[in-house]
């Protein structure tokens, strides 16, 4: 008992028992829930890809971390997270080296040069997309992509279609294939269902904050509205809106990125309904058939700035 | 303790465990020797010291480095001084230990009975400063203080002296206030009782007001108690004593109160040990008394990587070595196995926000700390409030990245005190 030697350390000595690797996982288990049915969709293709981005995500960091000479952190689940988000917004068909482009980008460009997790200023995974968007948008085009599928459901792309043929063409699509993820889009974008089942699941664990959520799905609903109640001739309605395209995962995994969003809660509720509004603004009257990836990006270079909207803290108010 | 739901949208509840009403305590034998410190004062250089390896002590005698030092000790046992060495503290506080041989001689110093006629100002800084609870009476030479809350509640978690000393010793608490009254020298000061919720009113204090602390961690700190419960409002930066309200430990009201009746100086410290296996057993020991006495006379086995905790487990302080002596402020002795350890870790703030949902200060810690990571003090001090936080730890508890947060903010105040300190010497030159 007299040579021991004890552990010192700073207060407090407990510890609630999260842990990044944990809230990685739970992303990632909610992400593969959305991704699910297009395996059964489109078979192989979609498995080869979905690994594919995971595996190269990984590698690219592990990659990073070995030319820096830093710790190597690919254990907090953090690249595999990227990879598996990144896949979810593309078309099954895509072709490897496109996949392995695109990860590299995300983790490269979007992440480890800023220092890693926690110090990027965008969501890395619309970095990666919204380059190889730039670079080869035909390999990235929905309906070029799945020309070679057909199911018993409309096989075009209902967002591009919508911006391409005008309102008549959302007649074709049902809400409930839209919400069962009977549309064409990207592997893990399609299924309403699985999408809202995994971002509720990530809500109520607290490993995504709700504000963000909920905000931006209220933006979108509620401008598509107005846009709707307006002239419902030119413009979709809201549950439209909310169902095609890259909405829902930009809800659930793209905007509520914890490093690239705000964290008090009047700023949240400005990101997310600003990013809802953005959407719906380049949908119905700008140039771009989806703006998710655009008006996420555009909100992550104005969330430091709005974050700085907060309660005052203790001690700091006027006293009568 | 503290309970995290699976739900994880639904912040944690942290709450103070409930104390159940203990009467037993285990007192621990007067040790072969006790070491007591003196904090440094930085004009004697230890060389000139007075006290010497050899010296002859008696009980109750008031030990000083240098005739003129302001800070003393007052020896609990008769004895022979061993050796005076240097000691470093929390926070580059410096100490000098002095440890004391016992030699039971039955002499005693008793230059304090005098005193049991009259409670002053100036007896009660010459001979209590070292008591249990270690009571600060320069609040009332400093500051206009017009209200003393007495502290009955514990502000960490997993300490228990309080709520102990005010089930078992109220009349000692009852003339401590008597005795506190009389010391402050303001026939008008009041006094109010801060008694967690779950406890009653002992009938021996129902002449005072009583405040309920509940029992939602941190509202028994005394910032939280100014404005939950008496509506005074602390700016950031300032502390209690400023608004008027000093704060006194039922364990320090009742250490004054024996003191005064029985004319004696109060040696014995109350604390609250918590084994590995989470009992908690209610010790009785001598201040100076070297920890390991307390692990020996409790059965408690210590082996590699544990953790000894002196305080709570919020905001304590882990200790080395198991010769450390019992201070005025060990409320608490916490032994952690090696197995519940967990360690901070150096990754980066991942911006979760756990710790903004959680701060009872509403502090934006997640921006702090990269202020503070940067060494940015002062612009973690003007943007970010570093000065309105109250040291509770709460981030750190939540911290995802497992951040040793609370050690980031108290490293930011002790350097920015530090320059302070600096700018007055050069002003003052």
């Amino acid at each position: 008992m007299l040579n021991n030697k004890y552990i010192v350390s700073h207060s407090p000595f407990i510890h609630i028992g999260s842990c990044i690797s944990n809230r990685s996982y739970n992303i990632m288990a909610a992400a593969f829930l959305a991704i699910l049915p297009s395996f059964f969709t489109y078979g192989a293709p979609a498995i080869g890809a979905v690994c594919l981005a995971i595996s190269s995500a990984i590698l690219w960091e592990l990659l990073m971390n070995v030319i820096s000479k830093s710790e190597y952190t690919i254990g907090d689940g953090n690249a595999a997270t990227i990879g598996i988000i990144f896949s979810m917004l593309l078309p099954a068909t895509v072709p490897w080296w496109v996949v392995i482009t695109g990860t590299g980008v995300a983790v490269v460009m979007g992440k480890t040069i800023y220092g890693g997790i926690g110090a990027n200023p965008f969501n890395p995974v619309l970095i990666g997309y919204a380059l190889l968007k730039i670079s080869w948008g035909d390999l990235l085009s929905i309906d070029e992509s799945l020309l070679n599928y057909n199911f018993d459901y409309t096989m075009a792309s209902a967002i591009d279609a919508l911006k391409n043929i005008g309102v008549e063409s959302v007649d074709k699509y049902t809400l409930t294939n839209l919400f069962l993820g009977n549309q064409a889009g990207g592997m893990g974008a399609t299924c309403g269902l699985a999408l809202l089942a995994g971002g509720l699941y990530l809500i109520a664990r607290g490993m995504i904050r709700w504000e963000i959520c909920v905000s931006f799905l209220t933006g979108i609903i509620l401008t598509s509205l107005i846009f709707n109640l307006a002239d419902p001739t030119k413009f979709a309605g809201p549950m439209f809106h909310v169902f095609t395209g890259f909405t829902l995962v930009g809800a659930i995994f793209l905007a509520t990125e914890d490093s690239s969003s705000p964290v008090n809660f009047v700023p949240m509720l400005i990101y997310g309904l600003g990013c809802g509004v953005m959407i719906i603004l380049i949908r119905n009257i700008g140039k771009f058939p989806d703006g998710v990836v655009l008006s996420i990006i555009v909100m992550n270079i104005v969330s430091p700035l709005i974050d700085k909207i907060r309660t005052k803290s203790r001690g700091k108010g006027s006293y009568a | 303790m503290i309970k995290k739901s699976l739900f994880g949208v639904i912040p944690p509840c942290f709450s103070y465990d409930r104390y159940g009403e203990h009467s037993e305590s285990v007192t621990i034998q007067t040790p072969d020797s006790v070491t007591l410190l003196i904090d440094k004062e930085h004009d004697y250089p230890v060389s000139k010291s007075i006290l010497k390896a050899g010296d002859l002590v008696i009980q109750n005698e008031v030990l000083k480095i240098n005739d003129n030092a302001i800070n003393y000790v007052v020896t609990p046992i008769s004895g022979e001084i061993l050796e005076i060495s240097h000691y470093s503290g929390f926070y580059g506080r410096e100490h000098h230990a002095i440890k004391i041989k016992a030699i039971d001689d039955g002499k005693t110093d008793d230059i304090f009975a005098v005193c049991k006629e009259k409670a002053d100002l100036e007896n009660a800084l010459k001979y209590l400063k070292g008591i249990p609870g270690s009571p600060d009476f320069n609040v009332f030479k400093d500051f206009n203080i017009n209200t003393v809350v007495i502290n009955c509640a514990d502000s960490d978690m997993g300490v228990f002296t309080n709520q102990f000393i005010l089930n078992n010793s109220a009349n000692d608490i009852k003339s401590g206030i008597k005795s506190l009254k009389s010391i402050s020298g303001n026939k008008d000061l009041r006094f109010i009782l801060a008694i967690p919720d779950n406890l009653m009113k002992p009938s021996e204090l129902s002449d005072f007001d009583e405040v309920k602390v509940n029992q939602k961690y941190p509202s028994a700190f005394p910032i939280q108690i100014c404005e939950d419960l008496l509506g005074i409002n602390v700016p950031a930066g300032t502390t209690t004593e400023e608004q008027g309200v000093a704060f006194f430990t039922s364990e320090t009201a009742a250490s004054i109160g024996s003191a005064y009746i029985k004319g004696e100086i109060p040696f014995e410290k109350t604390i609250t040990v918590t084994k590995k296996d989470g009992s908690i057993v209610f010790v009785k020991a001598m201040m100076g008394t070297p920890l390991n006495a307390i692990f020996n006379e409790l059965d408690i086995t210590l082996t590699d990587g544990d953790r000894i905790i002196s305080g709570g487990l919020m905001t304590g302080n882990s200790v080395y070595s198991e010769f450390q002596p019992v201070l005025a402020d060990t409320d608490g002795l916490i032994i952690q196995d090696s197995a519940d350890v967990v360690i901070a870790s150096d990754t980066p703030c991942i911006n979760c926000g756990d710790c903004i949902r959680v701060c009872p200060s509403k502090i934006q810690i997640s921006m702090l700390v990269r202020y503070i990571e940067a060494g940015e003090y002062e612009d973690a001090q003007d943007m970010y409030d570093l000065d309105s936080c109250i040291e509770c730890g709460i981030c750190s508890y939540v911290c995802v990245a497992k951040i040793p947060l609370l050690q980031f903010i108290k490293l930011a105040k002790h350097e920015l005190g530090l320059k302070e300190l600096e700018m007055e010497e050069t002003d003052a030159e």
